[in-house]
């Protein structure tokens, strides 16, 4: 304990203490031993108990040399030491809000470099320094970490697992499987968690959704767990859920819309709506027409606050509903 | 062929508006093809109602087959609304297709024994849409003596 004397003065017809960083008095213990002291300043004063045998921080040792200087330390230096260790947290967790933002809300990571954002952030946190994107990037790496530890931690509490299977293509024309799971906790609450979003680059056949499928399974440790895998009306998908041992049940809803869409295949109806189609294009293509309809609308008061709609590629269901 | 609900619903009800201020649909879409789109949309509206119901989010798998069975029901009962000299029979083919495909797509519904089973212990349907009754009570029977098997017994 050579290092934690800097911090205290031994009373002379005493065996209490005083605190050189905080004018108060501290007894000892029995014996006189220093633990109370030591208790003293790493709980109250935040110095590591490493500290105080080896300068380990930068921290601690620059708290240790300012106190060289100066024999009698005042209250209102150790404020300031304070108030850092409280921005220092504080400043660790709005850079974790803003990760959290990032993921919940999903922005893209360029948002750190957001004029607007910025400015806000330093209307409501002047002496915050915004993270740049590589930093982003690493707090990001550790923030998963800690989501898959919580994930692996539900999934031990779950009995019975449900999961779900879909492939997506994004923008850029790279193919993802989409894993999600369900469950039921003990207290009867449904759990939904997104385990993962894996981009396929090979051939979606049942051999490789297999493989993709199974090694998220393993990852998580949860084989023994799964029930069922919910998943679209393809083959390659229903094929891969079978061969890596597990029910399936299609999608109601992809089964329905398939049930539609062969309905309606009669060359008189895609030709009546084609000519629908042509119509609306032309309102479309048209603000006068568009003008001269709402204008219409409101002086005949019919169906005011509707307009023609065209089908959007956006919105799944509506292409074919 | 891809379908589109929203786009003939609106243009059906703003139909007058449409025709005064853009009179090519009149050459575009003949008296037949009106009739054609208003009945179609009569088999389109219960499939609307039924994809926004089944998109929420806690719905119980137990829903399903009765869901498939009211839609059926619900297309069968459609009176459409034609002039007695029309004898195009391209919406009754529709009619028609609907029924047997659901019939045909949907069998691995019936056949799926979570889902019937989900179905048949719901006590809102039980056995009542069951077609072998004799049977459905033997597989609940059996899973009942498999789940007592694997469920602990937890004291609290």
């Amino acid at each position: 304990m050579s290092n934690s004397k800097i911090f205290y003065n031994k009373f002379e017809n005493s065996t209490d203490y005083q605190c050189k960083l905080y004018p108060t008095k501290i007894k000892s213990g029995i014996n006189g031993t220093t633990s109370p002291l030591i208790n003293h300043l790493t709980s109250t004063h935040n110095i590591k108990r490493a500290c105080l045998d080896n300068f380990q921080c930068n921290r601690c040792s620059s708290i240790i040399l300012e106190d060289k200087d100066e024999k009698d330390l005042s209250k209102k230096k150790l404020n300031p030491f304070i108030i850092s260790m409280n921005s220092l947290n504080k400043k660790r967790q709005t850079n974790n809000f803003i990760v959290k933002m990032i993921f919940k809300d999903l922005q893209p990571m360029s948002i750190v470099e957001d004029k607007g954002f910025n400015e806000l952030i330093k209307y409501l946190y002047p002496t915050y320094n915004m993270p740049s994107r590589r930093n982003i990037d690493t707090i990001m790496t550790t923030f998963y970490g800690n989501i898959t530890k919580k994930i692996k931690e539900e999934f031990d509490k779950a009995s019975y697992i449900n999961l779900t299977m879909d492939y997506w293509s994004g923008l850029n024309q790279n193919s993802i499987l989409n894993i999600t799971a369900s469950f039921l906790t003990k207290d009867w609450v449904k759990k939904n968690l997104h385990l993962q979003a894996i981009e396929v680059n090979t051939n979606h056949t049942a051999e490789n959704t297999k493989k993709g499928l199974l090694d998220v399974i393993n990852l998580n440790n949860i084989n023994e767990k799964v029930q069922t895998i919910i998943t679209d009306n393809a083959p390659n998908v229903l094929n891969a859920v079978s061969l890596a041992g597990y029910k399936s049940i299609p999608d109601i809803i992809h089964a329905l819309i398939l049930v539609l869409k062969h309905s309606v295949e009669i060359p008189e109806i895609n030709e009546t709506i084609n000519k629908s189609r042509s119509i609306v294009k032309h309102f479309k293509k048209s603000n006068l027409a568009m003008q001269q309809l709402r204008t219409i609308q409101v002086e005949k008061n019919i169906h005011t606050n509707l307009t023609l709609l065209n089908y959007s590629k956006t919105r799944w269901n509506s292409i074919f509903i | 062929m891809e379908f589109y609900f929203y786009l003939i619903n609106r243009l059906v009800l703003l139909k007058s508006l449409v025709i005064e201020v853009y009179p090519e649909t009149n050459n575009l879409l003949n008296a037949d093809d009106w009739l054609l789109l208003e009945n179609l949309l009569l088999f389109l509206e219960p499939y609307r109602q039924l994809t926004d119901i089944l998109s929420i989010d806690n719905l119980p798998i137990s829903c399903i087959i009765p869901y498939i069975e009211t839609l059926k029901k619900t297309i069968l009962s459609i009176n459409l609304n034609l002039p007695q000299n029309y004898n195009d029979l391209t919406l009754q083919i529709v009619k028609e297709n609907i029924i047997n495909y659901l019939n045909s797509y949907c069998t691995k519904y019936y056949e799926n024994n979570i889902i019937k089973l989900a179905m048949m212990i719901d006590p809102k349907f039980k056995l009542v849409l069951s077609k072998n009754k004799t049977d459905d009570y033997n597989l609940i029977k059996e899973n009942l003596k498999n789940l007592k098997k694997r469920i602990r017994i937890t004291t609290y």
